[in-house]
């Protein structure tokens, strides 16, 4: 800012005196791309397909496309998906094929994994779901995969995972990320892709994969080929189970015998026991299932072995690294060529920030600037006492201004008042007289409206303070923080020597709930309401500053710890819920 | 000093004389080298005011002829933004100049930059606040100027908190 010397009040210009740059401050940053790739930049003539390469540079320094041009691509995904049974069957020929689990939005980690897993041109992919939610480059992983699709439609498979439905984007950030980079309309027709996408894919005839786990009510393979998948997933039954159930935690040293446990982790479906696994894996002639659903801190986990086959009946594999930016988990992909399954590891890239859910700038610190321009103010306005103000009023003899006390104000008006009723049977006969009746008049009402005054500053100085709830410590906070990212990362940082993985786990696990079904809303805007301010950050900063953001947070902060229901409603809902 | 009459025309006739009788006391008060405007560190003076961060951005928005000061007249003016219950458009206006550090109507990159980093600190890296004052301009720029105009700017902030700010009313 401008110094000192200069503000001797010589008229000098703004620019000079106050020494602001107007110019942008970290210049060595990339701009992201504005241009919005249109269908002739993205569509290749000869071929009728869409230049992988050229999105994936576009995409990478957060460029868009055009809206239409993501529709199509969308779209094209979906009529390929739409064909492909419930169950696909994966034979191996001699190419290796990567196994792949969650990415939630992790396009930049996305981008990793394709250079680990190598060129799609030769070698086969399988994705277990989970392309959604939690990170925030969602949009650009659903277009570039289906991008990869329409390329690959025989030699890359992506499967359904609990969070390509409706309920869940709403409830967490992918659908605020659609109205954000798109439209509602974008954010339809990819629930729509993922209607589509299969449910398990049956990898040599050996391994069952699968988003989530087995289920009760699927006994054999020709059991997951009746369930009708075109749909919104329900809140139970088979095509909920496949993709939300889990392992339970003593999954290899159950002491009971029992194959399917609630599952209180999700609030639905289920845990399945060792023995379940087993006796399915048996019926079925199967050597393994392999899902993902559940982060690891290695990326991957191979649990207990079949005893009939020597191999791990069941394998999990994760393959966002670093999850929400918080876990420091190493990301996975299984490698499977000629017989032999190999694991490959990676970590986490550097993406971009966004503020949580998408937030702009100016809606984040409005209320802010709004809490510190009042607090000034009022501040400006306390610099007289009562007396200072009102010694010159009263010499005056006029109505007394709004420096006078509100306790004096009050008494004196009870003083008038109590005057006034004690005359009244001293004088019931007698006549007021007309004057001293009017000045009476006056003065009551003089110190009705002073009283009046009172509430009204009152009741602002009641705004302000609210207003100050919202920023504790003077500290502008960032977004929804209970169950979030922030809160994970205060968490993390206040308390030393815990392994963070484990206690971010376990705070997290509120988010790995099915959401609560949320009452109909009618959503007007694309742009959150107020950020949601209401929790107070932990590690704050000085007094004056916003606090320290990471992605994640939301709009408002309704946090899911109801139990949730055994049925989804009906009807979808604009969310307004807390999500990380 | 004295001017009251024309002071209060100035402010739009926003306030009677007892009103600006009391403003009057006030700016007296914190004028303390009596040089008719308050400088910056005459407001600094009020230890509350110390912590905040945006008081360099309200001195110069009430500081209109850009002297360096505010004088009685761009104190009046200043306050009475505030004395008009109500007003949603003279609100946002005032809160726009906020980030308007040279005036000319538009929030640029950088100075949206600037203004965040008075109420960040070193909260957020420098890095980390280009990338989202980038995408706020870049989505928030409807006419691919570059930067924000004021009608850009209420499209944004829309009804968030502005209905608490404009029933504000300052009570003088």
């Amino acid at each position: 800012m401008g110094s000192d010397e200069a503000r001797s009040g010589h008229p000098v210009t703004a620019m000079q005196w106050k020494n602001y740059s107007m110019e942008r401050v970290v210049k060595t940053l990339p701009m992201p791309l504005a241009y919005r790739l249109q269908t002739a930049d993205v569509y290749d003539p000869v071929t009728n397909k869409p230049r992988l390469q050229a999105i994936l540079d576009h995409m990478s320094k957060e460029g868009r496309l055009e809206e239409d041009v993501a529709i199509r691509i969308v779209q094209e995904a979906t009529v390929i998906f739409r064909k492909e049974p419930n169950v696909v069957e994966i034979t191996a020929p001699t190419s290796t094929i990567s196994v792949c689990g969650d990415v939630h939005g992790q396009f930049f980690d996305l981008v990793k994994l394709f250079e680990v897993g190598g060129n799609p041109d030769t070698q086969r992919y399988l994705f277990l779901g989970d392309y959604v939610d939690r990170g925030y480059f969602a949009v650009e992983c659903v277009l570039y995969l289906a991008a990869q699709k329409i390329h690959h439609p025989n030699t890359l498979y992506m499967l359904r995972g609990n969070h390509e439905c409706r309920h869940l984007t709403e409830h967490f950030t992918f659908r605020a990320e659609c109205l954000c980079k798109f439209s509602e309309n974008f954010f339809n027709i990819c629930m729509e892709m993922f209607d589509t996408l299969p449910l398990v894919a049956l990898l040599n005839g050996q391994f069952f994969c699968v988003h989530g786990g087995i289920s009760p009510e699927v006994q054999t393979l020709s059991d997951v080929q009746k369930i009708d998948r075109f749909r919104e997933p329900p809140a139970h039954g088979p095509l909920c189970d496949l993709l939300w159930s889990d392992p339970n935690s003593e999954f290899g040293n159950e002491k009971t015998n029992d194959f399917f446990v609630h599952n209180a982790t999700r609030g639905c479906s289920y845990y399945f026991t060792y023995p379940a696994v087993c006796d399915f894996l048996n019926r079925n002639n199967l050597l393994s299932v392999i899902r993902a659903h559940e982060v690891q801190d290695m990326g991957y986990k191979m649990y207990k072995e079949n005893k009939s086959t020597g191999f791990p009946a069941l394998i999990t594999v994760f393959s966002a690294p670093n999850y929400l930016d918080v876990y420091q988990n190493k990301a996975a992909i299984l490698k499977y060529e000629q017989g032999k399954m190999n694991i490959r590891q990676f970590k986490n890239q550097d993406h971009p920030y966004w503020l949580p859910n998408f937030m702009d700038v100016f809606v984040w610190s409005f209320p802010f600037v709004v809490e510190k321009v009042t607090d000034l103010l009022l501040c400006l306005l306390s610099v007289c006492s009562d007396d200072e103000l009102q010694e010159e009023v009263q010499h005056r003899g006029s109505v007394v201004g709004e420096g006078v006390s509100y306790n004096r104000v009050m008494n004196e008006y009870k003083v008038v008042k109590d005057k006034i009723e004690s005359e009244r049977p001293l004088r019931a006969q007698a006549q007021l007289s007309q004057e001293r009746r009017q000045v009476l008049k006056t003065k009551i009402l003089t110190f009705a409206r002073l009283a009046r005054l009172f509430e009204v500053l009152r009741v602002e100085q009641e705004n302000v303070s609210k207003l100050k709830a919202l920023s504790p410590n003077g500290v502008l906070p960032v977004g929804a923080l209970a169950g979030g990212k922030e809160t994970l990362l205060q968490a993390l940082n206040g308390v030393p020597g815990v392994k963070s993985f484990k206690q971010a786990k376990a705070l997290d696990r509120v988010n790995e709930r099915m959401p609560s079904p949320t009452p109909v809303k009618a959503s007007a805007s694309v742009k959150p309401a107020a950020p949601a301010a209401a929790t107070p950050s932990g590690t704050l900063g000085r007094a004056t500053s916003m606090p320290p953001t990471s992605s994640g947070g939301s709009r408002t902060d309704i946090k899911n710890e109801t139990p949730s229901n055994s049925r989804i409603p009906p009807v979808k809902t604009a969310v307004a819920a807390a999500q990380r | 000093m004295g001017n009251e009459a024309s002071a209060h025309a100035e402010a739009g006739g926003t306030f009677n004389a007892d009103e600006i009788n009391r403003l009057r006391k006030r700016f007296q008060k914190m004028d303390m080298d009596n040089s008719g405007s308050l400088s910056v560190d005459e407001f600094m003076s009020l230890p509350e005011l110390q912590q905040n961060p945006l008081v360099q951005r309200v001195i110069d928005t009430f500081d209109r002829n850009r002297d360096g000061g505010v004088d009685f007249k761009e104190f009046i003016q200043g306050i009475s933004q505030f004395s008009v219950k109500g007003d949603r458009e003279s609100k946002l206006r005032f809160a726009f100049s906020i980030y308007d550090i040279d005036g000319d109507g538009f929030i640029n990159n950088g100075e949206l930059f600037q203004v965040l980093k008075m109420m960040v600190g070193n909260n957020l890296k420098d890095l980390q606040l280009q990338q989202i004052v980038d995408k706020t301009i870049m989505y928030a720029d409807k006419d691919g100027d570059g930067k924000i105009s004021f009608e850009e700017f209420c499209a944004v902030v829309g009804t968030s908190g502005v209905q608490k700010f404009a029933d504000f009313v300052l009570v003088v």
